[in-house]
């Protein structure tokens, strides 16, 4: 970006050389001298009461170092981030077939391997939920004390039934969005530590450390101030790592035994365990006039939280808030219930029910426009929020907010603007391209940035002048792979006009850095990196005071460049270093930063001011030979404000579109009876290399005033519209609308056989 | 001395605005403006002072502004 040394630049990660040279531990490359391996005997069974746990066997084992259950727990023995109602290990009842009823430790892997074996649980098993609906039903058995609902909202706006009156056009539709796997590359693990202080310190993978504390404090009763949590590295988590994952149960062992303590899950356990993408069901009706308008909106959304809440509400509030699209429609009405069931486990996942929301709006969106005979994206213009508008329930948008200039920018590009021309480039006349049909389809989505209106979002940054002159930047959110120490980084390089080599990054440390808020909801490079920019600026404040007075020149007359303050005119300066040492002591500054939120109360959910956009267009390819459907371009045309750093901005959108391509087309977990029927990487399907398209990512950088440089974040926006615009793309190429996700080649088989038959 | 609290969350229910204004005296804390209010003491109970996350038992300063919170949010 012009004029900015580092902001906008392609600057490759700074964490980029450790991790190619193997350098940089994840929390399953720990290992200590002493150590032992944490395993845990899961429950199999989807609902039953436990009648008996007998450890005696798997005690005498030769090896064994503890075999610990809910007696052992001092603590309330739950956890859960909205609502403590998940046993740590647990005593007279399981819930999902991931449940834990003991914990191992062993002086090696394979013996506590073998000691699970040898625990003997008695169990009576309990009428299984495995329908959402059912756990809705009167007579259903309560999975929990206080029923089976987590959490529901209802939502009115204007006049539903005057709404629907006035439309020329209403369509009415079901859509069906499947559990998810997060899939991340290193799966949970950590290694816990205690010192002869009673210190404890757990590294671990996770997305937010402070919480973390609180969870662990609370569920053992051990005092907070004795528990380090450190989580600077993480090995992909997109959702999933935010609730505990085996943080506990590394406290718990190590609390316990003494040792080091190492948990490690397998991928069989992982996909057993973790909170996956919720399944929800959405009903639209979306009524429009003649001439295009969004006149009346009505939704049902019914979300399988599976047996216990962790961000089950959060997530629904989300579901609701994204499910009128960024759209203005004058007459709505939401209904939308969360419950519990033994389906697994469900909670934050890239998207955190924009996601599945925008699979129903902007598949609502194309029909519509089908039917009025409109083009697809110029009906999303008509109706799109401004800069200005009321959004859907009830918040001003008064902040940037790009989804119209996204819009506009995805029309005008080729794949869409000459699409005809593009489906046509098939060459009919090779064998293999004979029985491929193209479409071209695009959707458009919007996510709130931060928490929303409801709770504090804050974030905070700490730096150091070392003596060195380099500068020690403290931050306490994670590195999930996003790039986002990078991005801070540049901002903190920019201010201070320092070379990101001469910045030491440190991370997540409970002990050594502030609480800076979660690592989720598409927030780190926006308030992170404000906090960080408000750091800087005070720390190059404090250097050029320290200047001012070795120099013997007012402050003001300083400027910072090329790692040293200066005099205007470039006659005197100090460097970095030289400042260091004339200050005496070490130069400390802060940034606090807090999101903006809507300055009054709204009556449901999470509303958020900070939106990020995106509008994709993909170009699809379906084998009406096979039903194979390849995605063979995608374009993205996000808006995160201002890029702080194009590679990071293209690899999120990248990798965004592909996770998007999974969960159109290939990903599900399968579960049948309260059990997981694909717990492995042969069987749960992942897009790979070879499936990810061309894709080219064209930003529009509508600058917001409060964030860093005019930046906001990313992240999860890159995958929330990939899987309604191949739906769309799909339903172009071959005249087929599916709602129901994934569209497996065995669904278009027999979507086109029906046709047939038809 | 004058402090503005903030309530947020299950937390709304202690007072009939999220936001208001209490005379407390010096030395008050996060952890004293709960009591006060019925909050009950847990380790849920997290606070922010002046917009920087404070443990419950930080002394506050005239006119400081405080949040009362669990950390119930992810996304």
């Amino acid at each position: 970006m012009a004029g900015y040394k580092y902001i906008g630049k392609r600057i490759a990660r700074i964490d980029a050389r450790p991790k190619v040279d193997g350098s940089l531990k994840y929390p399953s490359d720990l290992y200590e001298k002493g150590m032992i391996w944490g395993r845990v005997l899961r429950a199999k069974h989807p609902h039953a009461r436990i009648l008996s746990i007998d450890t005696s066997a798997a005690e005498k084992l030769q090896g064994v170092v503890a075999v610990l259950t809910h007696k052992d727990v001092k603590g309330i023995n739950r956890f859960g981030i909205e609502r403590q109602d998940q046993p740590v290990l647990c005593g007279d009842r399981v819930r999902y077939v991931g449940d834990a009823v003991a914990l191992i430790g062993a002086e090696t892997k394979e013996i506590a391997e073998k000691a699970l074996g040898l625990i003997r649980v008695e169990y009576e098993p309990l009428p299984l939920v495995d329908d959402p609906r059912k756990a809705l039903e009167k007579d259903c058995i309560l999975l929990h004390e206080k029923g089976n609902i987590v959490h529901e909202l209802h939502f009115t706006r204007g006049d539903i039934g005057k709404g629907f009156a006035g439309a020329d056009v209403v369509v009415e539709q079901t859509y069906r969005t499947q559990m998810m796997d997060h899939a991340f590359l290193e799966t949970e693990a950590g290694l816990a530590t205690v010192d002869a202080d009673g210190l404890l310190t757990v590294r671990c993978c996770g997305q937010y450390a402070f919480r973390d504390v609180t969870q662990i404090a609370r569920a053992l009763d051990y005092p907070e101030d004795k528990i380090r949590m450190v989580e600077p590295y993480t090995g992909g988590a997109f959702g999933g790592k935010d609730e505990v994952t085996v943080q506990i149960l590394l406290a718990l062992l190590a609390l316990k035994t003494r040792r080091p303590s190492k948990i490690w899950l397998s991928r069989e356990e992982h996909f057993i365990t973790c909170t996956h993408r919720h399944p929800v069901e959405i009903k639209i009706k979306t009524g429009a006039t003649r001439d295009g308008k969004l006149v009346a909106h009505e939704v049902w959304a019914l979300q399988d939280g599976g047996a216990y809440a962790s961000l089950s509400g959060p997530v629904l509030c989300l579901v609701v808030e994204h499910s009128c699209g960024p759209y203005r429609i004058p007459n709505l009405k939401v209904d939308a219930w969360a419950v519990y069931t033994n389906n697994g486990m469900s909670g934050a996942f890239r998207g955190f029910g924009a996601t599945q929301a925008h699979v129903a709006m902007e598949s609502q969106m194309d029909i519509l426009a089908g039917k009025l005979g409109l083009d697809p994206l110029a009906f999303r213009a008509k109706n799109v929020i401004r800069q200005g508008d009321v959004f859907g329930i009830g918040q001003p948008m008064i902040m940037a907010f790009g989804v119209d200039k996204t819009i506009e920018k995805a029309m005008a590009h080729p794949l869409w603007a000459e699409r005809e021309r593009v489906k046509g480039e098939v060459d009919r006349t090779r064998p293999e391209d004979r029985w491929k049909k193209r479409g071209v389809g695009a959707a458009c989505a919007f996510q709130g940035s931060g928490l929303g209106k409801g709770l504090p979002d804050y974030a905070a940054t700490t730096m150091e002048l070392n003596r060195d002159g380099t500068v020690t930047l403290f931050q306490g959110t994670i590195e999930i792979g996003q790039g986002s120490y990078t991005g801070i980084a540049q901002v903190a390089a920019e201010v201070l006009d320092l070379p990101l080599d001469r910045i030491h990054f440190v991370g997540a440390d409970t002990k050594r850095t502030l609480d800076s808020g979660t690592t989720t909801a598409s927030r780190v490079m926006y308030a992170a990196g404000q906090s960080t920019l408000l750091a800087a600026k005070n720390m190059a404040a404090l250097i050029r005071e320290a200047a001012a007075k070795k120099l013997g020149v007012p402050a003001e007359s300083l400027e910072l460049r090329d790692a040293a303050v200066r005099t205007g005119d470039g006659a005197r300066s100090l460097s970095y270093e030289e400042v260091a040492a004339a200050a005496g002591e070490t130069l400390k500054a802060e940034g606090i930063f807090n999101i903006p939120v809507a300055d009054r109360e709204f009556s449901m959910g999470l509303p958020h001011l900070v939106f990020c956009s995106n509008t994709q267009v993909v170009l699809v390819e379906v084998d009406t030979l096979t039903g194979e459907i390849a995605v063979k371009k995608a374009v993205a045309v996000p808006d995160c404000g201002t890029v702080i750093n194009p590679i990071n901005v293209e690899g999120q959108s990248e990798g965004g579109i592909v996770m998007g391509m999974g969960y159109a087309l290939w990903e599900e977990n399968v579960l049948s009876k309260g059990q997981f029927k694909n717990t492995g990487l042969s069987t749960y399907i992942l897009p790979s290399s070879w499936d990810a398209p061309e894709i080219e990512t064209i930003p529009v950088e509508i600058p917001e005033e409060s964030g860093p440089f005019g930046a906001r974040s990313i992240a999860e926006v890159t995958t929330t519209p990939t899987a309604p615009a191949i739906l769309n793309a799909i339903a172009d190429a071959i005249g087929v609308r599916f709602t129901e996700l994934p569209v497996t080649p065995e669904k278009v088989l027999a979507a086109l056989d029906a046709r047939k038959g038809a | 001395m004058k402090i503005t609290v903030s309530l947020f969350g299950e937390y709304r229910k202690y007072a009939p605005e999220y936001e208001f204004t209490l005379e407390l005296p010096d030395g008050a804390t996060p952890l004293a403006i709960a009591e006060r209010l019925g909050i009950p003491r847990t380790a849920s109970l997290w606070a922010l002072v002046d917009g920087r996350r404070a443990p419950v038992d930080a002394a506050l300063r005239e006119g400081s502004a405080v949040s009362l919170f669990q950390p119930v949010g992810g996304g």
